[in-house]
């Protein structure tokens, strides 16, 4: 595996990396899949020949199954891309806490609400403190959005 | 049917889809980091109550407008704002920094506009005959069509092939998630009815190509700073800019030509994309050259030939994306999921069923290069201004449109859901630098690949003699073969050789 790609060129190298952990998290997916593939999908067979519902899947798993092993097995004396420095994670961890939150109560706080709060906490983490382009942007470009989208594409915003 | 669509065109929200298209193509392609992709993925939700010619002609103008974009900043700030961009900075920049930036501009832009119309023609020309074509096609040809497809685009996506294999396993796998496409059954759903209708291609791609952007910003923090100009002003007194006019681009008659042909044509094969063929025509044009020595230190044929290329691979990779339904990179991909959200399934049938709109499309396509010229002369001084705007500004905007696209899909919190799910892998995935054009190809070729091989084997009672029966299965897998075995004998000899060396 090469170390200097995109943004992983910053964070240093590893012999166990993020390519080492993302095929043993597809490998774990697919594993899941298989074992669990009777209970996902469900056949009723009124004895057709030829391929079922589960045909696809079954073949599409073990291929990503045997991938993931096989990147595993190619790959294994390469260093490999740094895991990353953790405040950057716990930055990336805060966003998607965030905004899973966001989504959770939209219903109940609304579209303008959660959305801008998003975009303020956002600004903020990536260094802004003018008034003008944290809190007011984020702010207005929100209710901008929500008012194109309530009366120009009509459409039912939370 | 042509002078039909051109009817269609003689309407006023064209006009302004084109302008607006073009004018945001450009900007957007002029940020470093944002490219064509993003930009078409974050507008696709503001052209669901437009008609379909003046929301693909929006979209497809933004896609013209950023490739050239992308060589604004790669020529005043040696940061290509498209990865296609690349080729475009070893002379542009050059030329920039010997004070002849808008000479250097003006190149691209030309050169962009002559690449755009001859892939266009090359458009028109070919993808209806190929449509017509594949209307004969049954399961067991489609099948081994769809599966040419996505061999193509792991074995020529450049990088690791087995990464690409990779990714397109797990695009073909999320492509498994809701209703089987033969008998309806849910799968891996979970017992959620909101997934029975599968991962919607829209958040999907709007979380891998906006959100992670908005991930890879956050997880770097405060580094990252807009790189500054040191190429001067554009125009007027200090520069040493020489006219730009059509006897210029006459001398360069040829590298245009071989430069738009090698794009259009490379834009045909899927994966490939548009920065292979870029240097490709950098090299030849390099190689053709009497002044080679001049290549790299600021010659305006070293801008034109990668621009004439990148661009001419726009109309080039719109062949296979509307007659065969198969998109030849992340852009067409994206692409071709708003010709489905408009009713315009691409594919074979869609020249029969909606060829008004495809001519005028076609016929947009090449008239949008008016205002590519018109914006791009005009956004020159601004340019300067605009390939510093920051990202603390940018990708809060960004993630707020992320949010509102995802749900204005199917006014669904499951579609926000989704996109930031896609947005966190994608983070992932772009981070330890897996490609994600596959993923998304092989998210689009999953279930069209499934429903032809299982109808295929169906009609043959599970039997796989119905693929050794056809001459064209048998074909294009050989050809698969032969492509598969010539990517593995060249890199058996570039292995070879770096040992020897």
């Amino acid at each position: 595996m090469t170390t200097n790609r995109d943004a992983s060129s910053r964070q240093g190298t590893s012999r166990y990396g993020l390519q080492s952990w993302i095929c043993i998290g597809l490998l774990i997916v697919a594993v899941t899949g298989l074992v669990t593939l009777h209970d996902q999908v469900t056949v009723f067979d009124f004895g057709d020949p030829g391929p079922d519902a589960r045909f696809f899947p079954r073949l599409v798993l073990w291929l990503l199954t045997l991938g993931a092993l096989l990147r595993l097995w190619r790959y294994r004396r390469t260093p490999e891309t740094a895991i990353g420095d953790r405040s950057g994670w716990l930055r990336v961890i805060l966003v998607m806490t965030l905004m899973g939150v966001a989504v959770a109560t939209m219903n109940v706080l609304g579209f303008v609400v959660t959305v801008a709060a998003t975009g303020i906490f956002l600004a903020w983490l990536l260094g802004e403190r003018h008034w003008l382009f944290n809190p007011v942007l984020p702010i207005a470009v929100t209710m901008a959005i929500a008012w194109a989208g309530r009366h120009m594409l009509n459409l039912p915003l939370p | 049917m042509l002078l039909d669509a051109f009817h269609a065109l003689l309407d006023i929200w064209v006009l302004i889809a084109a302008l607006s298209g073009v004018a945001v193509g450009i900007v957007i392609g002029a940020i470093p980091g944002l490219g064509p992709t993003l930009a078409i993925a974050l507008l696709i939700p503001v052209t669901f109550t437009m008609p379909p010619i003046p929301s693909l002609i929006l979209l497809l103008g933004v896609y013209q407008g950023a490739i050239f974009g992308g060589s604004i900043s790669a020529i005043l700030l040696n940061v290509p704002g498209t990865p296609s961009s690349a080729a475009t900075a070893l002379d542009g920049h050059a030329m920039a920094r010997q004070g002849r930036a808008g000479e250097a501009l003006r190149v691209a832009l030309y050169a962009s506009v002559f690449g755009n119309i001859f892939s266009c023609l090359v458009l028109i020309v070919l993808a209806q005959p190929l449509a017509s074509l594949a209307l004969d096609f049954g399961p067991a040809q489609m099948t081994a069509l769809m599966a040419f497809a996505l061999i193509i685009i792991v074995l020529f996506s450049g990088g690791s092939i087995l990464d690409a294999a990779l990714m397109t396993l797990v695009g073909v796998a999320a492509g498994i998630v809701g209703l089987d496409p033969i008998e309806g059954l849910p799968r891996f759903t979970f017992g959620s009815f909101a997934a029975e209708d599968g991962l919607a291609l829209i958040p999907v791609l709007i979380g891998l190509f906006a959100m992670s952007e908005v991930f890879l910003q956050v997880f770097a923090g405060r580094r990252t700073t807009p790189p500054a100009a040191d190429v001067g002003p554009l125009s007027g007194d200090g520069t040493s800019n020489r006219p730009v006019g059509w006897l210029t681009l006459w001398k360069m008659r040829v590298t245009l030509i071989v430069s738009s042909t090698i794009g259009t044509f490379i834009g045909i094969l899927p994966g490939i994309g548009s920065t292979v063929p870029a240097f490709v025509s950098y090299n030849l044009a390099r190689s053709r050259s009497s002044h080679q020595a001049r290549f790299g230190q600021g010659e305006p044929e070293g801008v034109a030939a990668p621009e004439a290329a990148n661009n001419a691979v726009t109309g080039g990779a719109l062949v296979p994306m509307l007659s065969l339904g198969i998109p030849g990179d992340a852009v067409t991909a994206v692409i071709l999921g708003a010709f489905m959200l408009q009713g315009l399934t691409p594919g074979p049938f869609l020249f029969q069923q909606h060829g008004v709109e495809v001519y005028a499309i076609f016929e947009a396509l090449i008239l949008l290069s008016i205002p590519c010229v018109l914006f791009g002369l005009a956004m020159f001084r601004g340019a300067v201004h605009i390939i510093r705007i920051r990202p603390r500004h940018l990708f809060p905007v960004i993630a707020i449109l992320a949010i509102f696209g995802a749900f204005s899909v199917n006014n669904s919190l499951f579609d926000v859901a989704v996109m930031l799910g896609a947005g966190v892998i994608g983070f992932v995935l772009r981070r330890a630098g897996f490609p994600l054009p596959p993923l998304l190809i092989g998210l689009i070729l999953g279930p069209p690949l499934e429903q032809s091989l299982r109808q295929a084997l169906l009609t043959s009672a599970g039997s796989a003699d119905i693929f050794f029966r056809s001459p064209i299965a048998m074909g294009l897998f050989a050809v698969t073969l032969l492509c598969a075995l010539g990517v593995m004998f060249k890199r058996y000899r570039q292995t070879h050789r770096r040992d020897q060396a």
